[in-house]
């Protein structure tokens, strides 16, 4: 059923992904237990600063949402971005919740912070310090506190990723980490995105 | 009135032509009429009144600008014309750029007369000359100083200003002009709508209605006012025991429709009120929400309605225009309408995949299909479908 409801999703995504903005992000994460998940993030953008897309999460508590999101330039350094997800858990009946996040760019650094909450799924924090290696490629080393997947104990991750954008716009991310509630919960995760900016 | 005779006669005998300028009704130098656009340090951008003005580059040509200034006897402003210097016209279009001889302070877009060079420096801005007091010889105590009126604090247009531009720095601009440009003028339209969202239970709504909207060229982006029906069964519990104690009974109710919405790209509100009738009597409604984006491209929204004794809502409804007339997105609802009549889990969600085209200026077809349940197993699922058509005048 959920695949059914994510092919339908993807499928008429797909129509805005080739006409111009979209972005694809998936993850996996586990901590060798009960808690490992997987999600699939896509996205249709009208320019840089609006995105409307759905979200999948897969593993203990699979859940399927609408997103929309509305990013915004309060400074010159600072840009904020904040989502609203509403949609359904597999079990737990509807749900909804919100992420919001901030660039600060400072010269050849951009810290990064987000962080986000939904109800019946967990929350999670992230941070991290962008850096430019060359023209194009981008090095992003993240810290990230997480709940998500059945929203139990807090567990702490370590992620090196790894950025490229082309002058067409086209982006694709890739980035592992490491980590879990404790020594004996601990496992990898994988995150690859890609999208094209209109 | 002697000196209105005096003037004309003067004029008379000096053989003027043309309308005689009246006291306060300073006449317009001879020459072409226009508008200055842009200024860039001595180049000038400007838009003729008279496209036909016969100016062309290589020109030398005299600026003359409006230059309003106060009568010091009455205190009001009088319009005049301030002589601002020589200058050759260098490029002729739609738009004509003059490059003077020496930069004045000239104000974007105030009026120009662009006449005969002069062949003299360019008069000065008029600034009066400050008044100094001169201290009374017995005052030991400085009169006290009367502070200049601040500029008015607005915390919260000043904190809400960043939604109304792009990640580039540009005003978004006015959700009103937008709309004319877009509907060629068209101000007002007739929404009608229709469809059925169900929860797999044999329970759920059908809603439809007819609304008219209107479209003001300032104030609202839109007014709304229409009727609307829903219709559909709910599960209520009875006397019975076990299971025999549920069945299922209509939800009926009708509405006199309402809705304002805001104007504002960045950010704008709406809220609407409804009255009518349902199975209990007198039923009211209400909704209210939040949007940002163009409403006629792509936006989000936000709203929750109330429908009273048959239930509630919130909604997120968000749209990415993929053309000019073409617009996709998703939709998610999340409450209990129709609501339930017994103790157990009312609250209810459903999504759906939404495309909205405009085949012409004068019209807008959008469809809506999509499932909703208590939860996402297929089984549980029930069919949400709907429609609307929109013919704009």
């Amino acid at each position: 059923m959920v695949t059914q409801l994510l092919a339908v999703v993807l499928l008429a995504l797909s129509t805005p992904a080739l006409a111009g903005g979209f972005s694809v992000r998936s993850a996996y994460t586990s901590s060798y237990g009960p808690d490992a998940y997987g999600l699939v993030h896509v996205g249709a953008q009208a320019g840089p600063d609006l995105e409307v897309g759905a979200l999948w999460v897969g593993g203990n508590q699979p859940a399927l949402l609408a997103s929309a999101a509305r990013t915004l330039r309060l400074h010159d350094l600072l840009v904020v971005r904040g989502e609203l997800l509403l949609g359904m858990l597999r079990r737990e009946g509807p749900s909804g919740g919100f992420e919001l996040g901030a660039r600060l760019d400072a010269h050849a650094l951009t810290v990064v912070v987000e962080g986000g909450l939904l109800a019946g799924l967990g929350s999670f924090a992230e941070a991290g310090v962008d850096t430019t290696l060359a023209e194009g490629w981008v090095f992003q080393p993240r810290l990230r506190v997480e709940t998500w997947a059945g929203d139990r104990d807090p567990a702490l991750r370590v992620g090196l990723g790894l950025r490229r954008e082309t002058a067409s716009g086209w982006w694709v991310e890739v980035a592992g980490s490491a980590g879990g509630r404790d020594v004996l919960h601990m496992g990898p995760g994988l995150v690859l995105a890609l999208g094209r900016s209109r | 009135m002697r000196f209105g005779c005096l003037q004309v006669l003067l004029l008379a005998s000096l053989g003027a032509s043309g309308p005689v300028a009246l006291a306060g009704t300073p006449a317009t130098p001879g020459g072409a009429q226009a508008v200055l656009l842009q200024a860039a340090g001595a180049r000038l951008l400007v838009e003729l009144v008279d496209p036909a003005a016969p100016l062309f580059p290589g020109d030398e040509v005299g600026v003359y600008a409006a230059d309003p200034r106060r009568d010091p006897r009455t205190g009001e402003l009088v319009d005049g014309f301030r002589y601002a210097g020589d200058g050759t016209v260098t490029w002729r279009g739609p738009l004509v750029e003059v490059q003077l001889t020496r930069p004045g302070s000239l104000r974007e877009g105030g009026a120009l007369v662009i006449g005969t060079p002069l062949g003299r420096p360019p008069t000065p801005a008029w600034r009066p000359e400050p008044v100094v007091a001169e201290p009374e010889p017995l005052a030991s105590v400085p009169a006290p100083v009367a502070e200049p009126p601040r500029a008015r604090s607005r915390p919260l247009r000043s904190a809400l200003a960043p939604l109304g531009r792009d990640l580039d720095g540009r005003v978004l601009g006015s959700v009103h002009a937008r709309h004319l440009e877009r509907f060629g003028g068209r101000r007002n339209a007739l929404r009608t709508w229709g469809g059925f969202a169900g929860d797999g239970y044999d329970s759920g709504a059908a809603t439809g209605g007819v609304a008219w909207i209107g479209r003001p060229r300032r104030g609202p982006a839109r007014v709304e006012v229409g009727v609307e029906g829903l219709r559909g069964q709910r599960w209520v519990q009875g006397e019975g025991e076990g299971d025999e104690e549920w069945g299922l009974e209509p939800a009926v109710g009708y509405w006199m429709w309402s809705r304002v919405d805001s104007a504002g790209l960045g950010l704008a509100v709406f809220g609407g009120l409804g009255a009518g009738v349902d199975a209990d009597g007198l039923a009211l409604a209400w909704m209210a929400g939040v949007r940002t984006g163009d409403p006629d491209r792509s936006r989000i929204e936000l709203w929750w309605e109330d429908r009273g004794g048959l239930g509630a809502r919130a909604v997120l409804d968000g749209r990415v225009a993929l053309a000019d007339s073409l617009r996709l997105g998703v939709r998610a609802r999340l409450g209990n309408l129709p609501r339930h009549d017994g103790d157990f889990l009312q609250t209810r969600a459903d999504g759906a995949l939404v495309a909205s085209v405009d085949p012409a200026p004068w019209m807008t077809v959008t469809l809506a299909g999509g499932l909703g349940g208590y939860d996402l197993l297929l089984p549980d699922a029930g069919l949400v479908a709907d429609a609307a058509l929109e013919v704009r005048w």
